[in-house]
């Protein structure tokens, strides 16, 4: 979708029957397919057959870029891996996202987002070291995998540009998970426990990193204090009116380095001055004093912010295909070549004649195909 | 070529995490990116060891901006250069005169990326923004604390990492474009975007229908279970997957009374209950291995930094250890891509201290020693 958005023909190749989710919890119905595949054409084909591999092949041979999340060992099985694709096209960019990598003991262990999520630490993290994990519930994981597999896709294509060559390029989702916060696996030679377990305050490390860089709750909710450099925590100290905290011995180093065992009495000492009056109150105060804090809101809340219409980033709904109010915009602004976001994808099967025709397959070599069960039939609804 | 970037030219006038990583994703294939720093430095700075993670790979120089002298430097670097990266609350770039209208004239082919809170323009364009905020306005806050629940604060500042990820994604996108058109531009993205993009599926599809499985996972199918030892996360939401647990765990008769997943979602508590007494009863990591053997998708809950000791990091160069100057070596994650021909380009020391290549640098410009002491004696270098 990023890079469809972006002017990239983007071809979704389906394999007839395979259904697009099965985790649930996320829907399958058209909407998410809609939102991630838009701007994009689709192709049913089953390239496990011999005719369709041939199809397959031809494709490859006027391609840039192939995009897979598969295990290993299943590229290989349908004669899909880097090594065939390259003898079909040499200038190929080849890019696989596989669970955990093209390599190492767990390259074919079937994993999905929350497995290695768990595996790579970010659900214990969020729960704390000696703590149950807590599940984290939006997928950044295997987002954070896709922004870094466009970043490096395009990389590989601008020097293509120069070197006329194609490659391989791997992004599996255990690297985007470190990806996303890579200082978490930082430990020094000689202390292994650095900054990535530090919840001295164990009763509310969910909702604060430290006292100045933190939620706290207002008379009727919570607000998001984000005093993250030493110029934001002076202008925060004036702001509740408590100027000498600034001056005070144990909280020095605000706001990343106050000693861990001030950092408690801290915290008791602003939370019941922010409890004390409601969140348009302090919104209203912090922002006069240029202290960078926000209202925690839920979602149908942020779909009316101004700022969120204002950069068009969830712009209405333009998809007769989608049961939904808004759909995501584009989250790159570029002065010359802005993109759009294209149209819909509509069914799995929607462009397969046109592109098959588009290769130079006559129309009894697909009426062939479709009675074979390769291709479905010509204007056909949902296989 | 050995790099992707290799030749590129990239002046990094980033900070924290969201202006600063983009510049080492830079740097990590292959761009040579020069960090430019005030004399105050990157407020990250005072992080600690976790500021290698956003400016590994850079050279760093320490530049005056507001004096003329310091600003000539920058038109001078800008005139040789690629990309300019930055993360100014906005209005400042104007103010220092290093916008993209004014540093364009210097080069007219440069490529502009600039990543802001809100927005360059727009109603909230002027609030000073930190990750946090974006998750708390954004809704993931109040998702992930649960309905009636204090919102709950995620310990990955995921809106400044995307914002780096696709603010680098923008400038390779527009190197490519350059390449065939000669044209540079402004890229901009935001935290606020970022924030957006990662629930772009949540945002078409807003519902409320899952299960709160007290911050263990969100179905009984998709969750976390406790053994006799350690967590462990299952899923096995999908019918081959279902019919493969129940018949492991010797839960027939779950086959046929929970056969969809429908099913499954409104009898989650009844489904979660016996696999929790089940789980139980044995070690995460029999547990792990048989499941395995099943095919079905399971793993033990670790710590991030547990990752040094996990054997499938070891073994795709997911590691590396930096040298540094005044403190421990550090060990921490390599590269967070493979290339197979351009590999990219790992640093093998950590960040670069304040101004700790501004001689090197303006040598490169053309300075002599004595210039160079003149411009440090006013404090325009340091």
């Amino acid at each position: 979708m990023l890079m469809a958005d972006m002017g990239a023909e983007i071809i979704r190749i389906n394999l007839p029957f395979q259904s697009e989710s099965n985790i649930d919890g996320i829907d399958t119905n058209n909407q998410i397919w809609e939102q991630w595949n838009r701007g994009q054409r689709s192709l049913e084909l089953d390239y496990t057959q011999k005719t369709g591999f041939h199809a397959l092949t031809q494709l490859i041979k006027t391609s840039d870029v192939i995009i897979e999340d598969w295990l290993p060992s299943k590229s290989k099985s349908l004669h899909l891996d880097f090594k065939t694709v390259q003898g079909i096209n040499p200038k190929l960019l080849y890019c696989a996202m596989p669970p955990f990598g093209e390599s190492g003991p767990l390259s074919d262990i079937p994993a999905d987002d929350g497995i290695v999520s768990t595996i790579a630490g970010i659900h214990g993290d969020q729960g704390g070291k000696n703590f149950p994990p807590m599940y984290v519930k939006i997928p950044f994981v295997s987002y954070g995998t896709a922004f870094l597999a466009s970043f490096a896709i395009t990389t590989a294509l601008f020097e293509r540009e120069s070197s006329n060559m194609g490659q391989k390029i791997e992004v599996p989702l255990y690297f985007g998970a470190i990806g996303m916060r890579p200082q978490y696996t930082i430990v020094t030679t000689n202390d292994s426990s650095l900054y990535s377990q530090s919840p001295t305050i164990t009763s509310n490390s969910h909702q604060i990193r430290n006292p100045v860089y933190g939620l706290y709750e207002c008379s009727d909710g919570w607000i998001f204090v984000a005093a993250g450099n030493e110029v934001f925590w002076g202008k925060f100290c004036s702001a509740i009116k408590m100027p000498e905290l600034a001056e005070d011995k144990r909280f020095f180093g605000a706001p990343w380095n106050i000693p861990s065992e001030n950092q408690a009495p801290l915290h008791e000492i602003i939370k019941p001055i922010l409890k004390a009056k409601n969140k348009s109150y302090w919104l209203n105060e912090l922002s006069n004093a240029d202290v960078p804090s926000a209202p925690a809101s839920d979602r149908s809340e942020f779909l009316s912010h101004p700022q969120v219409i204002h950069n068009e980033i969830l712009v209405e709904n333009n998809n007769p295909q989608i049961d939904a109010t808004h759909q995501f915009g584009i989250p790159i602004k570029m002065s010359k070549t802005p993109g759009d976001i294209g149209k819909p994808i509509g069914l799995k099967s929607k462009d397969t004649w046109e592109i098959l025709t588009a290769l130079k397959f006559s129309k009894p070599q697909l009426i062939d195909m479709a009675q074979n069960k390769i291709i479905p039939q010509e204007n056909c609804k949902e296989s | 070529m050995s790099y992707p970037l290799e030749g590129i030219k990239v002046l990094d006038l980033g900070g924290y995490i969201a202006g600063a990583y983009c510049g080492t994703l830079l740097a990590e294939s292959g761009a040579d990116v020069i960090k430019i720093e005030s004399e105050s430095g990157d407020a990250f700075r005072s992080m600690g060891a976790p500021f290698n993670s956003w400016n590994r790979g850079k050279k760093a120089l320490c530049l005056n901006l507001k004096h003329p002298e310091g600003r000539n430097i920058l038109y001078q670097l800008v005139a040789q250069s690629d990309v300019v990266n930055e993360n100014f609350r906005p209005g400042i770039t104007h103010r220092l005169k290093i916008d993209y209208d004014t540093l364009k004239t210097h080069n007219p082919s440069i490529i502009y990326s600039s990543v802001t809170g809100y927005g360059s323009s727009g109603p909230f364009h002027n609030n000073p923004a930190f990750d946090p905020l974006m998750q708390a306005q954004s809704g993931i806050m109040v998702d992930q604390g649960g309905v009636e629940n204090p919102p709950i604060y995620l310990r990955t500042a995921v809106s400044d990492y995307s914002a780096a990820i696709l603010a680098a994604f923008g400038i390779s996108m527009a190197l490519f474009h350059r390449k065939r058109t000669g044209e540079g531009q402004l890229v901009e993205t935001n935290l606020l975007n970022a924030a957006t993009a990662l629930q772009s599926a949540e945002f078409v599809s807003i519902n409320d229908n899952q299960i709160d499985e007290n911050h263990l996972g969100i179905s009984a199918t998709y969750r976390f279970y406790e053994t006799s030892d350690e967590w462990i996360f299952i899923s096995c939401s999908d019918d081959l997957s279902w019919k493969k647990i129940c018949m492991f765990l010797d839960l027939k008769e779950f086959v046929n009374e929970f056969p969809s997943i429908k099913s499954r979602h409104q009898n989650s508590h009844k489904i979660a209950k016996s696999f929790s007494k089940i789980f139980k009863s044995k070690t995460a990591k029999t547990w792990e291995s048989n499941l395995r053997k099943q095919g079905i998708r399971t793993g033990i809950s670790r710590q991030m930094s547990e990752i040094h000791e996990e054997p499938q990091a070891k073994s795709t160069n997911m590691l590396t250890e930096l040298k540094m100057p005044t403190s421990d070596n550090i060990r921490m994650s390599g590269l967070p891509f493979i290339f197979s021909r351009t590999p990219g380009k790992l640093s093998d020391v950590g960040a670069p201290t304040i101004g700790q290549h501004t001689d090197e640098i303006l040598e490169g410009l053309g300075f002599a020693q004595t210039a160079i002491r003149s411009l440090k004696n006013k404090r325009i270098v340091i």
